[in-house]
């Protein structure tokens, strides 16, 4: 399920940086805890009654780059002429577009469910005061009047077919798998939104930060790195196009599995981990941190590899090189993938600064598959 | 006299179980995404015992890993079987089995509890709260599954004889409710999102990953439901004409119900605390025992054990030599298979189904 | 076969169901080692309900079943099994085994759990079918056998059970007059040889040649009890079984019939 989760999850975006060292705040009251609980429901309610409903999700799921659909398509290249003034993001990628691009007052309303997954993750003050809404459902998202909607692929089709046929526009977006999906999405949307000098000149910013990571990353030692999520079950990784994979790319972290030729969310078990034993393995911190969480994050992932008496030959494990991103930035689909390779390799030349990691003794078993 | 043909053929049966058994533990522990030769398997394997030097710490921990997989495997398919076996014994039905009543579900939502008391250790990680963590969920599981089989017990025997009608309306019955227990469960956590997970993966199965604890639980479950054989077996024989004749003929009916009662829930929960929801394994290995061999619990009973290990095995060995690692887990796969198995049975028995 | 002097008897026995029905009331009855007792009576007058109670099957409401003066329902199951041998008038349920593997089941009390059936015990099975002519059927299943044949076998394996009291319930509903007269023969043989011997059976006239004592049971109550002449007289069983009777006293039995009265049969 890991894709699952990437995909519904993702989506986040910032402009201040270094969440590995942030201090996080006590926890945002503005912000229901259940943030993000609806789709974990819709997740739980198609593949948790059976296993063909499990396969479905899954399928339905994939690699996260993929073309987008011609729908998304349309809807990302035609032009209004209006401009729109009351636009509402549905979801966690689209909230942190359009607050990346419009002022707080243009915001018909945010969603509650996905608030926690993006940039507006811990802090919105500017935000505060716009309306929310639970569900994307059409009449919870009427009831705020947008003009335009801006909507996940993975959304629910009926709702904003719903929301066409009463006459409200809603822009799609398309499937982001990297920095530059995602950079072309934001130019797009800046000219469908009105705002395109604000798109250029966040692209212009965010390409600098891509060149600064890109000279940090060519200083330091190249290391060789694997995503790991295991929640229960059988842990999975990310390999080529993903936007995690992307994240590892951009920080000048290489991705064993990609560069073994496999693609998308997969599988990984303990003895295929074993196998690759990488430097240093990159997991998701929980959602919401414990209020005194330092240094170990203590994510279900981090607890499995620090503790899972299989694992303790693993030289990432012994040597504690495990980097855990907070849970917005190692889900987020848009933008802030920057972001997100940015604090990755924040931690990557802190570890670095600890100590270099021991080569690997011998050759460990060689992989097949 | 006349039992001698069975018992030989019983005997039979066993060693060429225990032989094929023996294959498959040697054939899973050389599977794996990774190249291991067979030696560096034996040295690991060895050294696992403590006989002689282990391998490097990494190839080391990979043999291990693939010991504990095959010998949980065994056990799981071992403890379900008799699970199964011992439940159509005392329901006097060749229908029932553990999942099929509920009482796999009923160890889920134990499970389930337990992890919410544990405040959701995956199951990879069984040894993460020490011995703690590995007594909660399989104790949690023992109560869910003796529950659940107790409230079938009573329920579908309220009017003496347990037919298969009621037997299985009961069983309907009682997986709606676990299931909305399960749901329930589900639906309390989502907040705690890796709770939530690690629930929801449980109900899938699992034989990756899989620790020396796994492997011990289940044995350990499967050892002290064994126990309970000598003192079940012919008795569930005698039930078979009806638990009026077997209480004419010297039968302390209603210990011998407890006792069923205990070792199926005891086998069918271990199983679960160590691999998740697996199903049918129990329905389908006795019903092949009584057409290769005997109908007699005497022998059900105790060749249900190397049969589920052989089968449960088999199949995952099957599975990961023809589908590759991890494509499906063993829950699905079993239920994918053993679904249409159990339509088949009931073909088959359908003048019975006519009547009801 | 134990040959201990052996006395089953039952004092104020009633049984009231939970609806508030009398099954049994205020019944007392005993037997004596050598000794055939049958129990008579119409459909519903409580003939298997009282073996079952006697037989520690079913605890009654009020009185008790005592065998050498012990209380029957405070025996543990196998001390009662090696007692006391109950032969059911039908199965519940017909399992698929082997006629010899069933009738051994009859030896489940005397078996030692550990060490298994021994030679004692398949004697007693064979000795058992041969008793009950049924050696024959040793290895055929007993799903396959005749209405009569599983009669057979069903009290071959309450002969194999070597109990000194043997209740049996209706054994002949099922089988044609010369297999009735057969398994009267038995049960009269088994109480020569010295058991205890308490039959439910509509077979009025096999039961008085065959029995020592005989018991008229009516909606639950002891109607009459006594030697098969006192018992089976004319107006006592046209109370009990209605007009319809032919009643003809011979060869110190009695025959009854049932007989139509000319209207009756119109």
């Amino acid at each position: 399920m890991p894709t699952a989760e990437a995909r519904s999850f993702g989506r986040k975006v910032v402009f201040a940086l270094d969440p590995l060292t942030a201090p996080h705040p006590p926890a945002a009251p503005r912000f229901t805890r259940r943030a993000g609980l609806v789709e974990v429901l819709g997740l739980f309610s198609t593949s948790a009654l059976s296993g063909v409903g499990l396969l479905l999700a899954v399928a339905s799921c994939g690699p996260a780059a993929t073309d987008p659909n011609t729908d998304s398509n349309r809807q990302l290249s035609s032009r209004s002429d209006a401009v729109p003034l009351r636009v509402l993001p549905a979801s966690a990628t689209a909230v942190d577009f359009a607050t990346a691009l419009l002022p707080a007052e243009r915001l018909a309303g945010l969603p509650v469910q996905a608030l926690e997954y993006s940039v507006l993750h811990d802090s919105a003050a500017q935000f505060a005061a716009r309306p929310r809404f639970d569900v994307y459902l059409a009449e919870p998202v009427l009831a705020l009047a947008p003009d335009l909607v801006i909507a996940d692929p993975y959304q629910a089709p009926e709702t904003t077919e719903r929301l066409r046929h009463a006459g409200v526009r809603v822009v799609t977006l398309p499937a982001i798998a990297s920095w530059s999906d995602a950079r072309s999405t934001l130019l797009d949307l800046g000219a469908q939104l009105g705002v395109s000098e604000r798109a250029a000149k966040l692209c212009a910013e965010f390409d600098a930060r891509v060149e600064r990571l890109a000279e940090r990353a060519q200083a330091a030692p190249r290391r060789r790195g694997v995503v790991y999520s295991n929640f229960g079950g059988v842990g999975s990784t990310a390999g080529a196009h993903t936007t995690i994979d992307d994240v590892l790319r951009l920080a000048g972290l290489e991705n064993c599995i990609a560069t073994q030729g496999r693609e998308g969310h997969i599988d990984l078990g303990f003895e295929g981990l074993i196998a690759l034993d990488p430097d240093v393995i990159v997991v998701s911190a929980p959602l919401r941190l414990p209020p005194s969480a330092q240094g170990d994050l203590g994510g279900a992932s981090e607890r499995v590899l620090l503790q899972a008496s299989q694992l303790a030959s693993l030289r990432a494990v012994r040597e504690r090189r495990i980097v855990a991103l907070p849970a917005w930035l190692f889900a987020t689909g848009s933008h802030e993938i920057v972001s997100a390779a940015e604090a990755l390799r924040e931690a990557l030349d802190e570890l670095e600064r600890r100590a270099p990691p021991e080569s690997p003794a011998e050759s460990p078993a060689k992989s097949t598959r | 006299m006349s039992s001698a043909n069975p018992i030989r053929r019983a005997w039979t049966t066993a060693a060429a179980l225990v032989a094929a058994l023996l294959a498959l533990l040697v054939l899973s522990t050389s599977l794996g995404p990774s190249d291991l030769d067979a030696a560096s398997v034996a040295r690991g394997l060895l050294a696992l015992v403590g006989l002689g030097e282990p391998l490097d710490a990494n190839r080391q921990a990979i043999v291990e890993l693939r010991a504990w997989r095959g010998l949980c495997a065994s056990g799981v398919g071992a403890a379900l079987a008799l699970s199964g076996a011992t439940i159509q014994g005392m329901f006097r039905n060749p229908l029932a089995s553990p999942s099929l009543i509920g009482v796999t579900g009923g160890a889920s939502v134990g499970a389930a509890l337990g992890f919410l008391v544990l405040g959701g250790a995956a199951p990879a990680l069984a040894s993460l709260e020490g011995w703690l963590g590995a007594f909660v969920v399989p104790s949690f599981a023992f109560v869910g599954a003796a529950a659940t089989t107790a409230v079938v017990a009573l329920v579908a025997a309220l009017h003496g004889r347990t037919s298969v009608t009621s037997l299985l309306l009961v069983g309907i019955a009682v997986n709606l409710c676990v299931a909305g227990l399960f749901a329930a469960i589900q639906y309390l956590t989502l907040a705690e999102w890796e709770v939530s997970k690690a629930i929801l993966a449980w109900t899938f199965g699992a034989l990756d990953d899989r620790s020396g604890v796994h492997a011990a639980t289940v044995w350990a479950g499967l050892a002290l439901s064994v126990g309970a054989i000598p003192f079940i077996a012919r008795e569930l024989d005698l039930f078979r004409s009806g638990e009026e004749d077997a209480l004419a003929l010297g039968v302390d009916a209603r210990r011998v119900k407890t006792l069923a009662l205990l070792a199926s829930s005891l086998a069918a929960s271990s199983a679960v605390a160590s691999a998740g929801q697996i199903g049918f394994v129990g329905l389908v290995v006795p019903h092949i025992l009584r057409l290769v061999c005997s109908s007699s619990y005497s022998i059900v009973l105790w060749l249900s054990i190397p049969a589920g290990a052989v089968f449960l095995l088999g199949a995952d060995v099957l599975q990961r030599v023809v589908l590759g690692d991890g494509v499906l887990q063993p829950g699905v796969m079993m239920s994918l298979v053993g679904g249409p198995f159990f339509l088949f049975l009931l073909l088959r028995q359908r003048r019975e189904i006519a009547n009801w | 076969m134990s040959r201990v002097a052996t006395k089953l008897e039952a004092r104020e026995l009633s049984l009231t169901y939970p609806s508030g029905a009398r099954a049994l009331d205020a019944v007392t009855l005993e037997v004596d080692a050598g000794e055939l007792v049958a129990v008579v009576g119409p459909n519903g007058s409580g003939k298997s309900t009282l073996l079952r109670c006697l037989g520690g099957l079913l605890a009654p409401s009020a009185g008790r079943v005592q065998l050498d003066g012990r209380d029957v329902h405070s025996l543990h199951a196998l001390q009662r099994a090696r007692s006391l041998a109950f032969v059911p008038q039908y199965l519940p349920a017909v399992p698929d085994v082997r006629v010899d593997d069933f009738v051994l089941g009859g030896r489940y009390a005397h078996i030692d759990r550990w060490r298994g059936p021994a030679r004692e015990d398949f004697e007693h099975v064979e000795g058992a079918l041969e008793a009950c002519d049924a050696l024959d059927l040793r290895s055929r299943s007993l799903t396959e056998l005749s209405g009569g044949q599983r009669q057979r076998v069903l009290i071959a394996r309450a002969v194999a059970q070597a109990a000194p009291v043997v209740l049996v319930d209706e054994p002949t509903a099922a089988l044609d007059p010369a297999h009735q007269v057969s398994v009267f023969a038995l049960l009269s043989r088994f109480a020569r040889e010295g058991r205890a011997v308490i039959v439910a059976t509509h077979e009025l006239g096999l039961a008085s040649r065959a029995s020592n004592r005989m018991c008229v049971l009516q909606q639950g109550r002891v109607r009459v009890l006594g030697t098969p002449r006192d018992v089976l007289q004319p107006h006592v069983l046209r109370e009990v079984y209605g007009p319809d009777l032919h009643i003809e006293a011979r060869d110190g039995g009695v025959i009854v019939a049932p007989w139509p009265r000319a209207e009756s049969a119109r």
